[in-house]
């Protein structure tokens, strides 16, 4: 009996081990499968991304699509996501991506969500975009050209309005950054090459055969609208969640 | 007088802001965002400095809050509450809010009440403290460092320490000789020393001389161990040091005065002690490593549990034969090394347990790992002050998030950093010089664009590679040959044009696309140039280079002239030439450049560089540390990068694979 004991014993330490070393690569396969399903659910695009320069109002328009309040605001660190209730319902459910406007983050926080984009708003600021169209043009021209971002509907939302410096008419910003266009995809394509020959983004956006660029040159679907969320804040909200259920519904 | 205590979301939402008496000038709190949080600046102090304001700050990782401060610095000497009312501030907002910042229904918090009743709180005890004055010499641990202190008064600092330990229930006994100071975080920084260090602890009991520099010696053979790669350390050692950290009075006793640590020690120590004693021979330590048995590791395991309560995690060694990021099997706990030392199975568990596991990340189980990634970065030819200040603001962003499942600590600090690299080499700013051309023709002015660097890191060359790109976009270009100080500078420029007008089939000498404007040698750079400029607009010439003479940095004189030639010809762009290969050095060349710069010219708004070209990049394969060493230490863009020998080796950073190289595993 003794003897049976102990050939039992050791046969169940091998057991042991054997089940033990079974359970550790069901879990390593598990680990893989996750990763794998991960990387695939990567490609479902349910996200409007609120894009722009510093200091435009991203945030604003952010904290009124998603609390109905406008809260006071800082400069954003990282980008705030969460679901987008629309008033009109789509069949589909969406999520509001609010991407930080300063040149040392958005680069990198774009990339990362431009494969998610259903749609873009790109909010500038009517006040200063006159005087200052280059940096703000450049910033729209990288969104417009990156490969994610191909024929996604975007609006230009031209905010603060209620500034006096800010012109009126939406045709003089239209018009301002299509001169800024025109110029940046000719310098751009005679730039100096970079580093890996595969850039993936397009340099020059439009017609070639055109000399002045126009909006209208593009597959996406542009879209202008002037507001003033500081003191219309529901308004500008409503304007923008009219224009999501008018662009995705179709 | 505190002007603004805000508490924001680092997606930029601020939650509550409380506004002090104080009219708050400008916008500080933006500007400390960009500064410190963006640019990752001022990682290692928790206090920032703009305008008239001193701005302290907390960050609460796990639920991606800043707490912030502002206050006047003209009355610093009256904020020392602040940092304190920060740490409260920080710990009850985020216990009291926590379901609403879970939920995200962060609008309207009212903590206004709270607020003020905390703020109340640590003015008092502040003004309390300072109330009670200075501490006397024989206080001090200095004190304890001279030899009246050491030997006459011992009994008495005992009774001290004793007394100060009581009044702050704290455990930490060797805190008190190791930092006399002992706020909050002493306590883990104390033991962090004992463990890290540890080992010896029979020799400082024997000696009760200077603790520290025994400390001291003990800190250097540690790190000299370290730097060897020496495996294995931990499982001898790494026992011992906790042992001695329990025993508060071991240091300072020869009598063991906690009997059963104590004679954990002497067991422990055993078998190795007269060998291992110090840890110089590394041959012996395999043997140690082999002879852990089951019930050491039960032991390290207790031990393990007992630390995570209040001592410091071992530090264990760079391990010379891990591919430093590649794998992903990292050094999440501590033990893990010991029980992989034991069974497959043990091994096979732990390794599961570390990437199913769900534990907040501390500064113990980063910091190892940080060191690490140091080390890696620095072997990618990184400046070390800039890796280290770069490791150090990434350890500041996780400490205190939690890690998710199926990742492992490794993995999150990898991905934080490949975050902070891409940050510091995305431009701020656009340059594009063409752009810039074409608008400096519709002034009816040229463009000026001045090279500069130190000798021999190729600014002619670059220089004449820009110029062949301006050409072939029918640009007209004059070089002016400001290097009136080495001889054949001249000659060379000479050369390149000819070259560049063979190659574009150049023949119309009345008119001829690109011209070297020089006067001679001796002569003043500054006038040359701006002669040349002046003749290049008469005749109509789009883009000047100026080519300057190489300068070391140190060199007053010539740094001095440099920033002449800069503040008379007003430049539309100042570019520092620098090459890839340079490592530290690269630290010290811009600095002094732009303090240069700075410092010589009269001007309030001085011209620093405003772009950096980086040459030889072809030389360096994946090493391309300087990239970032350059753009950390400016915050100004690489505007091209020079790959060769022909004129069209001219590129652009891609910052995507510039990242992936400095990522990848350093080649042996």
């Amino acid at each position: 009996m003794t003897k049976m004991d102990g050939a039992g014993g050791v046969v169940e330490d091998d057991m042991m081990f054997f089940a033990l070393l079974g359970l550790a690569v069901l879990g390593i396969l598990a680990v893989v499968v996750v990763f794998l399903l991960r990387g695939k659910a990567k490609a479902k695009r349910d996200t409007v991304l609120l894009v722009g320069p510093l200091g435009t109002g991203k945030t604003t328009l952010f904290s009124l699509l998603t609390t109905g309040q406008a809260m006071p605001t800082q400069t954003s660190l990282k980008p705030n996501e969460a679901a987008l209730e629309l008033d009109t319902s789509i069949n589909q459910s969406l999520k509001v991506k609010d991407i930080p406007g300063h040149e040392r983050l958005r680069g990198t926080y774009l990339g990362e969500s431009a494969a998610s984009c259903a749609a873009c708003v790109y909010v500038l600021d009517s006040s200063t975009v006159l005087r200052g169209a280059r940096p703000v043009a450049e910033f729209l021209y990288d969104v417009l050209a990156s490969k994610d971002m191909k024929a996604m509907p975007v609006l230009v939302l031209c905010n603060k309005q209620d500034v006096v410096t800010a012109p009126r008419k939406v045709e003089r910003i239209v018009q301002k950054l299509q001169n800024e266009f025109t110029q940046i995809r000719q310098t751009r394509s005679a730039d100096v090459a970079g580093l890996d020959e595969a850039e993936g983004a397009a340099v020059f956006l439009g017609s070639k055969d055109a000399e002045e660029f126009e909006f209208s040159q593009l597959p996406n679907r542009i879209d202008f609208e002037l507001t003033s969320l500081k003191d219309q804040g529901e308004a500008g909200a409503k304007l923008v969640k009219d224009w999501v259920a008018r662009t995705l519904s179709k | 007088m505190l002007d603004l205590f805000t508490i924001f979301t680092q997606g930029g939402l601020v939650l509550w802001c409380f506004q002090g008496p104080g009219f708050l000038s400008g916008d500080p709190i933006n500007g400390f965002i960009q500064d410190v949080l963006v640019e990752g600046r001022g990682a290692t102090a928790d206090s920032y400095t703009v305008q008239n304001y001193n701005i302290k700050y907390r960050i609460d990782a796990n639920n991606n809050l800043v707490f912030a401060a502002v206050y006047n610095k003209s009355v610093e000497s009256e904020s020392g509450y602040i940092d304190n009312l920060l740490n409260v501030v920080k710990k009850d907002f985020v216990t009291r809010f926590q379901d609403e910042l879970q939920q995200g229904t962060i609008t309207g918090l009212d903590y206004t009440n709270v607020f003020q009743k905390a703020l109340g709180k640590a003015q008092q005890d502040y003004a309390e403290e300072t109330s009670r004055g200075m501490r006397t010499f024989e206080e001090t641990e200095r004190f304890a460092h001279t030899a009246k202190g050491s030997n006459l008064t011992r009994k008495a600092r005992e009774q001290l320490r004793k007394e100060r330990q009581q009044a702050r229930g704290g455990s930490h006994g060797e805190d008190e000789l190791s930092s006399g100071e002992g706020d909050d975080d002493d306590g883990s920084s104390g033991g962090d020393e004992d463990t890290t260090t540890g080992g010896d602890a029979t020799k400082t009991g024997s000696g009760n001389g200077p603790a520290v520099s025994a400390e001291e010696q003990r800190r250097r053979r540690a790190l000299a161990l370290k730097n060897k790669g020496v495996r294995g350390r931990r499982s001898g050692g790494g026992k011992k040091p906790r042992s001695a950290a329990q025993q508060p009075s071991s240091s300072s006793s020869s009598s063991p005065a906690n009997p059963p640590p104590r004679s954990r020690v002497s067991t422990r120590v055993e078998p190795t002690k007269h060998t291992q004693l110090s840890y110089c021979d590394p041959d012996d330590r395999p043997e140690a490593a082999d002879a852990i048995s089951a019930d050491d590791i039960a032991e390290a395991k207790r031990q393990a549990a007992r630390m995570a309560e209040g001592v410091q995690d071992v530090d264990f060694g760079f391990d010379a034969d891990e591919e430093l990021l590649g794998q992903e099997d990292g050094d999440d706990d501590g033990n893990a090394a010991n029980a992989s030392a034991s069974t497959t199975t043990g091994s096979l568990f732990t390794l599961f347990r570390k990437i199913t596991g769900t534990s907040e990340m501390t500064k113990e189980n980063v910091q190892p790992i940080l060191d690490q990634m140091q080390q890696h970065l620095m072997a990618k030819n990184v400046a070390a002050d800039v890796a280290a200040k770069l490791c150090a603001s990434v350890g500041e962003k996780l400490v205190g998030r939690t890690k998710g499942t199926f990742t492992t600590i490794k993995s999150v600090v990898k991905q934080a950093l490949e975050e902070s690299l891409t940050q510091i080499l995305s431009p701020k700013r656009q340059i594009d010089i063409l752009r810039d051309v074409r608008a400096a023709q519709q002034e009816g002015r040229p463009f000026s664009m001045v090279f500069c660097g130190v000798n021999g890191v190729g600014k002619s060359t670059n220089l004449s590679k820009i110029a062949f790109w301006l050409l072939s976009n029918n640009m007209r270009v004059m070089i002016a040959a400001c290097d009136t100080f080495r001889s054949g500078a001249v000659e060379q420029l000479r050369t390149h044009c000819r070259k560049l007008r063979t190659m574009l089939d150049d023949t119309d000498d009345a008119h001829p696309r690109v011209v070297v404007y020089d006067r001679g040698y001796g002569r003043n750079d500054a006038e040359v140039a701006a002669d040349a400029i002046r003749i290049a607009k008469s005749e109509k010439y789009d883009v000047v280079l100026i080519d300057t003479a190489g300068r070391m940095q140190d060199n007053a004189p010539l740094m001095r002239s440099l920033t002449q030639l800069i503040r008379t010809n007003k430049p539309d762009l100042v570019l520092f030439v620098g090459e890839a290969l340079v490592g530290n050095e690269a630290v010290d060349q811009l600095t002094k450049f732009n303090r240069a710069l700075q410092d010589y010219s009269e001007e309030r708004n001085p011209r620093v560089i405003d772009g950096i070209l980086l040459t030889k990049f072809d030389t360096v394969d994946d090493k391309v540390g300087s990239s970032i060493s350059m753009t950390y230490i400016t915050g100004q863009p690489i505007v091209f990068v020079g790959t060769g020998q022909h004129y069209f080796d001219l590129r652009k950073l891609n910052v995507k694979s510039v990242v992936s190289a400095l990522l990848k595993p350093v080649q042996k």
